[in-house]
């Protein structure tokens, strides 16, 4: 194989021996890394198309129809990985999988193009994407904002390491524009903030944060784990970089960790750096598992959209049930809903059941389709309590304070039937105590 | 990566701004407080890089002029030298990066005589002469802080929400010798030495992590405005001093770098430093002071700062270097003179 074909679109572009100054330089910044056997599809082709096609490693040698699997940690070193070491472009060849790897490639520029941009970053879970994105994007002296019901990990990211890393980070309502607005200073550089909350499924306004990120001179950074680019595309409303555990509806089938970051390469390359120094590598054989479960996330997406909206919408007039939070059963919550910018709302749908924390979990014992399990987006059910999980750290005060009361369940809707879901919810909120049925 | 210089994120820079030329715009802050109970300190505020901000906090504690012989603090003068040939510096490594030459060392000793201004610049491992006489040519043209060195640059001067117009034509001679060796280290990372007793530790020098640094320490552009701000503050301090007014000053200096022209990105971009301005705030506890009282003092204070009369006034400098085989490989750890 020649070099040409083994190292990245527009590496070769940009090599440049005869420069004189920094003008007659050639290297400009290009989407992937992708190499020319990396199949790479218009950003207009429908999602159902691009997650089948865009990214696959077409192979010269086989013709395999699908992306091999490169099973290693290092590769050979030739004149391309030397320039690469020299001028400081090794993430466009591949040299060693920490830095790079065409399975990592393949899976990166399948999930960019699903997000509408031209680079994508794959690391080993969904918090090494966000640690990641966070450390590479602010300076020690800046200032961060982000919501105070954020998903747990996140939240403990802020809280527990950014003092010690010279970040200051104010925690709001992501729905409380004016609230995001107040809290930013000079020193502002970024705002992170979730398409959909956990478990409480707020929906903040996105595009509204955009802007005043941008008055800011900040960066937004949107996580759209819950949403995913079907319902989605944070990058079409303003936002600067997306972040994903892809761990959960990208891969889809709770086999994997890993996560996701898609942005513009001046971000991106920044993002990388920073995760190959942390260590946060996606291994190619995840980096397959995520790529054959993405083929199918349009597919599984609309089904996980039903089927929270169908739960959500029965268990709303259920009398067992004290309040049911999703974006389809509206409610104050939802009333400055942009619903134009949604083209679904997950699979997840939160409840609180009466009775309390008791009562809520002799449901989910009574339960028989679910596991009691945490995470989310796989194809199967899963059921949890985020006062006992979650946000088991908050106090008792601080759950009330964020909107988590007592017996509230958090239900992730697989893409099994749904009246099969709605059939043993009824007979879990029905039917009385039986010990040890789960 | 060669010098350890990312040479392919400037060429990306190169390509960005040609695409989008506001993104070559590049603004700079440093404010600086003068306080009769705390001293002399200057910080410097978030930089812009066309649409991404950097928020980076360093401080650094400040000898006062007037108090001759510093007490282990540069001045407000060795700020601006340090800002100077760093500039200077990172523009010969990065230039010659870009052409693939190697370099073991980069060193500069930048003097300020009795208002007239000295360079000497030696250069390690760079086997040809011609190489390194051509890259210091390119220097002189492209350096942004060089060239505010040696052009007329304005520096506005505001007191309050009023402009000041007309503050800047004053002549300054100190009448003493300030200097700074400045060594390059490797990439974007440098270490100023102030020259002379008492002048306080090293001063690091890189690039934010926005421009392939690794915040090492404040840029160029921040410490020549760094030591604008100190020195109009410091003015500003003693001047009240002597009127029997102990009043704490707040000044805040700011500068544009238009990045095409380092780059050449833009061949008629501006090089130099360009809408330089300084903001004075209206002290605390200065109600025994009456309004034209204090704009005058503001007005004095500006004329009389070196640092702003050696932004504002176009100098004749010229790097001064001698080939390797003539010059003395500086040490490791440059001591103090």
């Amino acid at each position: 194989m020649t070099k040409e074909t083994r190292t990245a679109i527009g590496f070769e572009e940009g090599r440049s021996s005869e420069a004189k100054w920094f003008n007659d330089l050639t290297r400009s910044r290009f989407a992937g890394p992708v190499t020319p056997h990396h199949r790479v599809l218009s950003r207009s082709v429908s999602p159902e198309t691009l997650a089948v096609h865009a990214g696959t490693y077409e192979d010269p040698v086989t013709g395999a129809v699908g992306t091999p699997v490169f099973q290693t940690s290092t590769f050979l070193l030739d004149e391309a990985s030397y320039t690469a070491f020299s001028d400081g472009t090794s993430r466009d060849v591949p040299i060693y999988t920490r830095y790079g790897n065409p399975s990592q490639w393949s899976v990166q520029e399948k999930i960019a193009a699903l997000e509408g941009s031209r680079s994508a970053l794959v690391t080993s879970s969904g918090m090494s994407a966000i640690a990641s994105t966070v450390y590479a994007l602010t300076n020690a002296g800046s200032h961060i904002i982000s919501a105070y019901d954020a998903y747990g990990g996140t939240y403990n990211l802020l809280r527990e390491d950014m003092p010690s890393a010279g970040r200051e980070v104010t925690f709001v309502d992501p729905t409380d524009l004016a609230a995001i607005e107040a809290a930013v200073r000079p020193e502002t550089q970024l705002l992170l903030f979730e398409t959909l909350t956990n478990p409480l499924l707020k929906a903040p306004a996105i595009r509204r944060i955009a802007e005043i990120a941008k008055r800011a001179n900040a960066l937004l950074v949107v996580d759209n784990t819950f949403l995913t680019p079907v319902n989605m595309r944070p990058l079409d409303l303003g936002a600067d970089v997306v972040v994903h555990s892809a761990t959960k509806y990208l891969g889809g089938h709770s086999d994997l960790t890993a996560g996701a970051v898609v942005g513009r390469r001046k971000f991106l390359d920044r993002i990388w750096a920073q995760a190959l120094r942390f260590g946060g590598t996606l291994e190619p054989l995840t980096a397959f598992l995520l790529e054959r479960g993405l083929k199918t996330l349009p597919l599984r997406m609309r089904a996980h959209n039903e089927n929270a909206r169908e739960i959500a919408r029965h268990l709303a007039g259920h009398p067992e049930i004290v309040a049911v939070h999703h974006p389809e059963i509206g409610g104050g919550r939802y009333a400055d809903l942009e619903s134009a910018d949604y083209s679904g709302y997950g699979g997840m749908v939160s409840f609180e059941v009466r009775g309390g924390d008791e009562a809520a979990l002799s449901f989910m014992k009574r339960l028989d389709i679910p596991y009691v399990a945490t995470s989310l987006g796989g194809v199967e059910s899963l059921v949890s309590m985020p006062g006992n999980t979650s946000h088991s750290s908050l106090t008792a005060r601080q759950r009330t304070q964020i909107g988590i009361h007592p017996g509230l369940i958090r239900f992730s809707a697989g893409i099994e039937n749904p009246r099969d879901l709605i059939r043993d919810l009824d007979h879990a909120l029905g039917a009385p105590e039986e010990e040890g049925r789960r | 990566m060669r010098n350890s210089f990312n040479t392919a994120g400037f060429s990306e820079v190169v390509h960005e701004i040609r695409n989008d030329p506001a993104e070559a715009d590049f603004w700079y802050t440093a404010k600086a407080r003068s306080s009769p109970s705390r001293g002399l300190s200057v910080d410097i505020g978030p930089a812009l890089f066309g649409t991404i901000k950097s928020a980076r906090s360093f401080r650094v504690e400040v000898g006062d002029p007037a108090d001759g012989p510093c007490a282990d603090a540069p001045l407000p003068l060795h700020l601006a030298l340090t800002g100077i040939a760093s500039c200077a510096l990172t523009t010969l490594v990065g230039g010659g990066s870009s052409q693939n030459v190697v370099f073991d060392s980069a060193d500069m000793e930048l003097t300020c005589r009795d208002g007239a201004y000295e360079t000497r610049v030696a250069v390690g491992g760079v086997p040809e002469d011609k190489v390194v006489a051509d890259l210091l040519d390119q220097v002189e043209q492209f350096s942004p802080n060089y060239r505010t060195l040696t052009q007329h640059v304005p520096v506005a001067l505001g007191f309050g929400s009023r402009p000041l117009p007309g503050a800047d034509g004053a002549e300054v001679a100190a009448g003493r010798t300030v200097a700074c060796r400045v060594r390059w280290i490797s990439g974007t990372q440098l270490l100023s030495r102030p020259l002379g007793e008492g002048c306080g530790p090293d001063l690091r020098v890189d690039a934010p992590k926005q421009l392939t640094g690794v915040d090492w320490g404040p840029n160029p552009q921040e410490y020549l405005l760094m030591g604008l701000a100190a020195d109009v503050a410091a003015q500003l301090g003693r001047l009240s001093r002597a009127d029997g007014r102990y009043l704490t000053w707040e000044v805040s200096a700011t500068g544009r770098e238009d990045i095409g022209g380092l780059l050449q990105a833009d061949p008629a971009a501006v090089v130099h430093l360009q809408d330089v301005a300084c903001a004075v705030a209206p002290p605390r506890g200065a109600k025994a002071a009456s309004e034209s009282e204090l704009t005058e003092l503001v007005r004095t204070a500006f004329a009389h700062s070196e640092v702003r009369d050696l932004i504002s006034r176009a100098r004749s400098a010229g790097l001064a270097w001698q080939p390797q085989a003539d010059t003395p490989v500086p040490s490791q750890e440059p001591g103090c003179a």
